[in-house]
C-alpha cells in the first residue's frame, strides 16, 4: 500500500511546494500557539470538589438529578409498583398480609433498597401512586462495607410498618424535604458490617409464625375437632363439648357469655356464628371454631392441608370460597351490590393501579358491573387475589399462568 | 529464521492461539495491542503481525465487553429494557434508547405526540454533538495533540449539565419512554440551549484552527487508510465513516423517521479535500462538520417546538403485544445506522431483540486496510473509525 | 574558574605554580562545582516537572496539581519521594550491568553541558575555547544511554524505541549544529562567553537579528533542539505507537525518573543555549562588556545579578514556550521527520552557512547595510509579536470568554 507511506502532499523538489510546506507549517504553529496561549488566559471550569467550590456541589445539582433512592413511609401504600418496575431486583419488599379486622390486611415488614446495584434508571419512581419512593440528589456514599450499601426503610422487622391510605381523589401527598430520610440512612465510610444474625437468630426467624415444638397445632386440632363434630353433628351437648374444646377453656366471660359453656353452647345451638369472641384463645381458637363451622356447614372435614393450615389471613377467605363449593358461583347467586363487597374485599385494597384502573375500587365495578373478564390484574394481590376472583367470579381455580 | 513449508496465513475465523502458532512459526513478531488501550475505545485486542515498522496484519479481537445485553431484553418487560440500552452506547444512548423506543411503538402501533417527537430529536442532537467531541478529541489525542481532547470534554461538560437538567443523569440517560420522552423540557431550557448553541459554533471554529486545518495533523491522517466507495458499501459501514468515502447515505434524509422530515440540514460527505477520498481526514472532518449541523437542526428544533401538547401517547402499564409480532427500527446513531428488530413474546417480555450497531462491521474492515500500515497508523486508524467497544460486543 | 581559585591561593600568600595543594584545591573545587551543577540540574528539573503540569493544565482549561504545598509546589518533591521508595526491579532476561548503567550515561551526557553554560559574567564552570565543539560533543553521549537501556532491556519493542530515538537523535544533531555554527562564524569564537560577549543588550544587537539566514538558523537550531529532547512534536520513541514506552518500558522507580530529569533538564539547557548563541546570552542593555569587566564594589555585584535575572528570565521564557509547543501540536510520525530532517533541516543549515559567510564579507565592506537588516529584522519581529498576541486577544474575544488570569488556581 504505497499512498499510505506516501511522502508529503508534493514531492519536495519543486521550490514552490517547498516553500507551500514550511508556510503552511508555520501558520500551523501560528494559529495553534494562539489558540492554547488564548486558553491560558481564561478560567479553567475545574470544580474543585469538595473543598474549594463556592456552594455545596449537592445545592447546584438540577432537581432531577437521579441520586440515591429515598422512600418516604408515611405515604408508602405497600403497593409494590416500585419492586415489579425495577428491571434488577434492586427493591425488596415483604409484605405481612392480616385480616383486616384483627390485624391490619396489610403490613411491611421490609424494605430494602440496594443502592450498591441499583442503575439509577428512575423506572420505579415513575409508578408510585403517591411518590413516596423518589431520587434524592444526594451522591456521596461510599463506604468500606458492600453490606452497608443496603437502605432499610423499615428498620425493623419485628416492627412492620402500616402502609399509607390516600384519601380518595387525592392529587398532592404530604412529603418531609427530600433527601432527608436518605442522609440520615446513610451509613459513615468505616462503618462497621451490619452484623450477620447467629444461627440461633436465623432459627428464631425461621421459625417466627410457625407452630412451635410440642405446642399447639391449629391447624391439625382443628382437623380434629371438625372431623369429631361431625359425628355428632346432631347431638347438641356433644358438639357442645367438642366446640368448648376449641376454647380457650378460661371461663373468663369476655365473649359476654358468662363461661365457655355459654359460648359453646351458643354455638352449637346455631344462636351464634361469631368465632372471634375468644379472646384467651385468639386467632387460634377463632380458627379452630372456623374449621369446625365450616366443616358442619359443608358436611365435610375441609380436607386438603393447605386449606385449614393456611393462615388465619385467608380463613375468612376460605370460608367464602368454601360457602359455594360445588354450587354456582358466587357472581351468579349474589346481588351486585354484595358481590362487589365481596370482590373488593379480594383485591389487595393498594389503588396501585397497575391493573390500568385508577384504584382497586375502579376495577372491581370493571368486573362487576361493566364486564371486565381479565381476573389476572392485581399484582399486589398475586396468586391469592387471582385465585379469589377466579373462585368468585367463575367458581372454578385459576389456570396455570 | 526459515519456515520448511509454506506459510498460512492466518484468518479472521481463527482463535488466537492458532494465529499465533502461524505468526511465530514464519519469523514475523506477534503483537497484542490490548485489551488494555491507552485510549478510550474500550477494551478490544488487536493482534498485530509486524516484523518491526511496518504491519503485515492486524486482526481484531471482540468480545472482552460483551454483557449478553440482547438476552436480557428476553427477560426484561418491554420499558424495563430501556435503561439496557443506554449501556449499548453509553457515548451516544439517547439514540439507542430511540432505536428500542421506535421497534417497540412499531410492534404496538403507536404514534408519539409532537412536542414528544421534538424533545427526543433535541436530547437525540444534543448527543450527537457530545458523542462527535468525544470522537474528535480522542481522534486527535491519539495521534498526539492532548490539548482538544480537553477543549472537546469541556464543551461536552456544558451538553452533559443540559441534558442532566432535562433527565437528571449525565451518561446513561434513560430519557426516552415507549410512546414519548419522560420528562418534558424544563423551564428556561430552550434559552439555555440557544446560549450553549451561540457558544458551541465559535468553539468549533476555533478548534479547526487548532487541529483540523493542523498541517502536522494534515500530514498524519490524509492518505491514511482511504476507503473506495465500493469497499465501504461492501463491508457495510456506517456513518461518518461511510459517508467520508463519498456515499451520500443518511437514516435522517433516505428513510426518515421522527420529525426530521420537517428540519432542513445537510448531510457532510467527504470530498478527499486534504488527501485521497475516504482518508481519515475526511473522517475527522465529516464529524466535524455533522457537529455543525446538528447546531442548525438544534436551532430549527426550538423553533419549531410546539408550545404546549402530550410528551408522551397513551401507554398501558404494562405492555403486552401479541406473541410473535416483529418489528425493525433504524436510526441515525451518532455512529451510523443502528438497527433494532425485535420480536415480541408471550408475556411482558420481547422474545428476541437483535441490536445492529455500526462499530461491530467497523471491525471488520480494520484487517483489511491494516495492511502496509505502520503501528503508529493502525491507532490513528481505528480512532478515525470511531469504534466504540460496548457498541461491538453489546 | 580556574583565575578565580588562583587568585583566592594568593590571597593566602602562596604562588599558584608552586603550592603544593594547588591541585587539591582545585579537585576540591571541581567537586564542590560539579555537586552544586548537578544539584542545580535535577532541582530545576523538578521545578519544571510541576511548572510543566502547571502550565500545561492552565493552556488545557483545567488546575494542575494545586494541593501538595502552595499552588503544589511540592507535588514534584512527593513524587521524587515516591520513586525513590518504589521496587527496584531489573527484568530477569535483562543485562544487568547495561540496564544499570544506560540512565548514568544519560545523566552524564546531560549534566556535562552545564560546565559551558554561561549563567551570567562571571558565573561559569569552565569557560573553555572550544566551548560549543564541547557541548555538541557530550550531548551525543545521551544517544549512547538511550541505545544501552534499549538493546538491555531484551524486549523488542524498548529495542524498537530505542533504535528510533537513537535515529531521531543522530540525525537532528546535524542541522542543530550547522545551525549553531552561525553564530560561531559571526562571532569568531566557540567559546560561549566570547560569543555572548560579540553580541549586545539590546535586541538588534542580537545574532537572531543579524541577517534573515541567522533567523532562519535560530529556529533550525530549536526544532533540532525540540528533536534531540524528544519533545513533542518528536516524542515519538516515549508515548506514542508502540504504546508503551519506548526505551524505557522496563524501567521502574528512581532509574525511571533519570530519564525524565534528562528530559525536563534538557528543556533547560536547549533554552539556554539558544540564549547563548542567538538571544545575547546575559547581556544587559545598557552595558558594554568592556565597561561590565571594568565595574568594581556594589555596581558589579548589582550588575552580575541583573545579569544573571536576564539569563534566567531568556531561558526560562524558552522553556515556556518548549513546553508550550508540547501542548499545542500533534506527533510527527517517524518516517515524516526524518523526511523533515534530511530533505529541510539538512539544506537549509547547510545553505545557511554559506550565505551568512557571504553575509559577512558584504557586511564587512559595506557597514551600514548590517546595521539596517539589524533594525529591519527586528521590526519585523516586534511586529510580528504584536500580531501574534493581538491574535490571541481575538481568539479570547471571539469565543466570548473574558481574560482572566487570577482565579481558579
Amino acid at each position: 500500500m504505497a499512498e499510505q507511506l506516501a511522502p508529503p502532499r508534493q514531492a519536495p523538489g519543486a521550490v514552490g511546494a517547498y516553500v507551500k510546506n514550511v508556510r503552511d507549517t508555520a501558520k500551523s504553529f501560528w494559529e495553534g500557539m494562539s489558540v492554547t496561549l488564548s486558553y491560558m488566559f481564561r478560567k479553567p471550569i475545574t470544580i474543585q470538589y469538595p473543598d474549594r467550590t463556592d456552594v455545596p456541589v449537592r445545592d447546584t445539582i438540577p432537581a432531577r438529578y437521579r441520586g440515591f433512592l429515598e422512600v418516604d413511609m408515611d405515604t408508602c401504600t405497600a403497593c409494590q409498583a416500585c419492586e415489579r418496575a425495577c428491571p434488577i431486583a434492586v427493591i425488596n419488599i415483604d409484605i405481612l398480609k392480616g385480616d383486616g379486622k384483627t390485624t391490619p390486611k396489610l403490613r411491611m415488614e421490609r424494605f430494602d433498597i440496594d443502592i450498591g446495584k441499583c442503575m439509577y434508571c428512575g423506572l420505579c419512581v415513575e409508578p408510585c401512586p403517591t411518590g413516596s419512593i423518589q431520587h434524592t440528589r444526594e451522591f456521596e456514599g461510599a463506604v468500606e462495607n458492600f453490606d452497608n450499601l443496603t437502605l432499610r426503610f423499615v428498620p425493623d422487622v419485628l416492627h412492620p410498618v402500616v402502609p399509607y391510605k390516600p384519601p380518595k381523589g387525592a392529587e398532592a401527598f404530604p412529603r418531609i424535604p427530600l433527601g432527608e430520610i436518605t442522609r440520615a440512612l446513610l451509613k459513615a465510610w468505616d462503618a462497621p458490617r451490619p452484623a450477620f444474625p447467629s444461627l440461633e437468630e436465623t432459627a428464631k426467624a425461621a421459625a417466627h409464625g410457625k407452630p412451635k415444638e410440642g405446642a399447639l397445632d391449629p391447624a391439625a386440632l382443628g382437623r380434629q375437632l371438625a372431623a369429631k363434630a361431625l359425628s355428632v353433628k346432631d347431638d347438641k351437648p356433644k358438639l357442645q363439648k367438642v366446640l368448648e374444646e376449641a376454647m380457650a377453656g378460661t371461663d373468663c366471660g369476655d365473649c359476654g357469655y358468662p363461661d365457655c359453656f355459654g359460648y359453646s353452647d351458643a354455638i352449637a345451638q346455631g344462636k351464634d356464628t361469631a368465632t372471634d369472641k375468644c379472646a384467651p384463645g385468639g386467632a387460634d381458637s377463632k380458627s379452630m371454631l372456623e374449621t369446625i363451622l365450616v366443616s358442619l356447614k359443608t358436611g365435610a372435614v375441609p380436607g386438603e392441608p393447605a386449606k385449614p393450615a393456611a393462615s388465619a389471613a385467608s380463613a375468612p377467605a376460605a370460608e367464602a370460597k368454601a360457602e359455594a363449593p360445588a354450587g354456582p358461583p358466587l357472581s351468579q347467586t349474589l346481588p351486585k351490590d354484595e358481590l362487589y363487597k365481596v370482590v373488593l374485599d379480594a383485591m389487595a385494597g393498594t389503588d396501585c393501579g397497575d391493573c390500568e384502573y385508577d384504584d382497586c375500587d375502579g376495577y372491581t365495578k370493571g368486573i362487576v358491573y361493566e364486564g371486565q373478564t381479565d381476573l389476572n390484574r392485581c399484582a399486589p394481590g398475586g396468586e391469592d387475589t387471582r385465585v379469589k376472583l377466579f373462585q368468585i367470579m367463575l367458581g372454578t381455580k385459576p389456570p396455570p399462568k | 529464521m526459515t519456515s520448511p513449508k509454506p506459510l498460512e496465513i492466518p484468518t479472521m475465523d481463527m482463535t488466537s492461539k492458532e494465529v499465533l502458532r502461524r505468526i511465530e512459526v514464519g519469523g514475523d513478531m506477534l503483537l497484542n495491542m490490548g485489551p488494555q488501550h491507552p485510549s478510550t475505545h474500550g477494551v478490544i485486542n488487536f493482534l498485530v503481525q509486524t516484523d518491526g515498522e511496518v504491519m503485515k496484519r492486524a486482526i481484531p479481537e471482540v468480545g472482552y465487553l460483551h454483557r449478553s445485553l440482547e438476552k436480557i431484553g428476553e427477560r426484561c418487560t418491554y420499558n424495563g429494557y430501556m435503561p439496557y440500552t443506554d449501556r449499548v452506547d453509553y457515548i451516544a444512548a439517547m439514540f439507542a434508547n430511540q432505536g428500542w423506543a421506535m421497534a417497540v411503538e412499531r410492534l404496538l402501533g403507536t404514534v408519539v405526540p409532537e412536542r414528544g417527537e421534538y424533545c427526543r430529536v433535541i436530547a437525540c442532537e444534543l448527543n450527537r454533538i457530545a458523542s462527535h467531541l468525544i470522537s474528535v478529541g480522542t481522534m486527535a489525542m491519539d495521534v498526539g495533540a492532548v490539548t482538544p481532547f480537553p477543549y472537546a470534554l469541556r464543551e461536552r461538560e456544558f451538553i452533559n449539565d443540559l441534558l442532566e437538567e432535562l433527565c437528571g443523569a449525565r451518561l446513561t440517560y434513560n430519557y426516552l419512554r415507549i410512546g414519548g420522552v419522560a420528562f418534558d423540557l424544563p423551564t428556561g431550557y430552550e434559552e439555555k440551549v440557544a446560549t450553549f448553541l451561540d457558544h458551541f459554533e465559535k468553539i468549533l471554529d476555533e478548534f479547526n484552527r487548532l487541529i483540523t486545518y493542523n498541517e502536522i495533523f494534515i500530514k498524519r491522517l490524509a492518505h491514511l487508510a482511504p476507503i473506495p466507495a465500493q469497499m465501504a458499501i461492501d463491508y457495510c459501514l456506517v456513518g461518518p465513516n461511510l459517508r467520508a468515502s463519498g456515499v451520500k447515505f443518511d437514516v435522517r434524509k433516505d428513510l426518515p423517521y421522527s420529525i426530521y422530515p420537517a428540519l432542513q440540514f445537510n448531510v457532510p460527505v467527504g470530498k478527499g479535500e486534504m488527501g485521497t477520498l475516504g482518508d481519515a481526514w475526511d473522517r475527522f472532518w465529516c464529524r466535524v462538520e455533522e457537529m455543525r449541523q446538528s447546531c442548525r437542526i438544534l436551532r430549527q428544533c426550538l423553533a419549531q417546538i410546539p408550545k404546549g401538547g402530550e410528551i408522551m401517547a397513551k401507554m398501558p402499564r404494562k405492555i403486552k403485544i401479541a406473541e410473535g409480532t416483529e418489528a425493525y427500527s433504524r436510526i441515525e446513531s451518532a455512529r451510523g445506522d443502528m438497527q433494532y428488530y425485535a420480536v415480541a413474546g408471550p408475556g411482558e417480555n420481547a422474545w428476541r431483540v437483535k441490536i445492529r450497531t455500526g462499530s461491530f462491521t467497523a471491525m471488520g474492515i480494520i484487517d483489511a486496510l491494516s495492511r502496509g500500515l505502520m503501528i503508529a497508523d493502525l491507532v490513528a486508524l481505528i480512532a478515525s473509525l470511531d469504534v466504540v467497544a460496548p457498541e461491538i460486543d453489546r | 574558574m580556574q583565575e578565580w581559585i588562583d587568585s583566592l591561593i594568593r590571597g593566602w600568600g602562596h604562588d599558584p605554580a608552586t603550592w603544593p595543594w594547588t591541585q587539591f584545591l582545585y579537585l576540591a573545587f571541581m567537586g564542590l562545582f560539579a555537586f552544586i551543577v548537578i544539584n542545580f540540574a535535577a532541582i530545576s528539573a523538578g521545578i519544571f516537572s510541576w511548572a510543566e503540569r502547571r502550565v500545561a493544565a492552565r493552556m488545557q482549561s483545567r488546575v494542575g496539581p494545586n494541593r501538595v504545598g502552595p499552588f503544589g509546589f511540592l507535588q514534584w518533591v512527593a513524587d521524587a519521594v515516591k520513586l525513590l521508595l518504589k521496587e527496584d526491579l531489573v527484568p530477569a532476561e535483562a543485562d544487568s550491568v547495561l540496564f544499570r548503567a544506560a540512565p548514568y550515561f544519560m545523566m552524564v551526557g546531560f549534566a556535562c553541558v552545564f560546565v559551558c553554560l554561561p549563567f551570567s559574567h562571571r558565573l561559569i564552570v569552565a569557560d573553555m575555547n572550544i566551548g560549543i565543539f564541547y557541548i555538541i560533543a557530550v550531548t551525543a553521549l545521551i544517544v549512547v544511554g538511550i541505545i544501552m537501556s534499549g538493546w538491555s532491556s531484551n524486549s523488542k519493542w524498548s529495542l524498537f524505541g530505542a533504535i528510533r530515538s537513537a535515529a531521531q537523535i543522530i540525525s537532528y544533531e546535524i542541522p542543530g549544529g550547522m545551525a549553531l555554527m552561525i553564530p560561531v562564524l559571526l562571532a569568531g569564537t566557540l567559546s560561549t562567553q566570547g560569543i555572548i560577549r560579540a553580541q549586545g543588550g539590546w535586541p538588534w544587537q542580537w545574532f537572531i537579528f543579524d541577517n534573515p539566514f541567522s533567523f532562519a538558523a535560530f529556529f533550525i537550531y530549536f526544532i533540532s533542539a525540540l528533536a534531540e529532547g524528544n519533545r513533542t512534536p518528536f516524542d515519538l520513541p516515549e508515548a506514542e505507537s508502540e504504546l508503551v514506552s519506548g526505551y524505557n518500558t522496563e524501567y521502574s522507580g528512581m532509574r525511571f525518573s533519570y530519564f525524565f530529569l534528562v528530559e525536563w533538564g534538557n528543556m533547560w539547557v536547549m533554552s539556554a543555549l539558544a540564549t547563548t548563541m542567538f538571544l545575547g546570552g546575559w547581556q544587559l542593555p545598557f552595558l558594554s562588556p568592556a565597561q561590565f569587566d571594568a565595574l568594581t564594589g556594589f555596581p558589579a555585584v548589582a550588575a552580575e545579578l541583573a545579569s544573571l535575572a536576564v539569563f534566567a528570565g531568556k531561558t526560562l521564557f524558552f522553556v515556556f514556550v518548549v513546553m508550550w509547543l508540547r501542548w499545542t501540536l500533534p506527533r510527527i510520525r517517524v518516517d515524516q521527520m526524518m523526511n523533515m530532517c534530511w530533505k529541510y533541516l539538512v539544506p537549509a543549515s547547510f545553505a545557511g552557512v554559506i550565505f551568512v559567510a557571504g553575509w559577512m564579507l558584504v557586511v564587512h565592506a559595506v557597514p551600514w547595510l548590517g546595521w539596517a537588516m539589524r533594525f529591519v529584522l527586528t521590526g519585523v519581529a516586534t511586529v510580528g509579536v504584536a500580531m501574534f498576541a493581538l491574535r490571541t486577544m481575538k481568539n479570547l474575544r471571539d469565543t466570548g470568554d473574558k481574560f482572566d488570569f487570577s482565579s481558579n488556581w
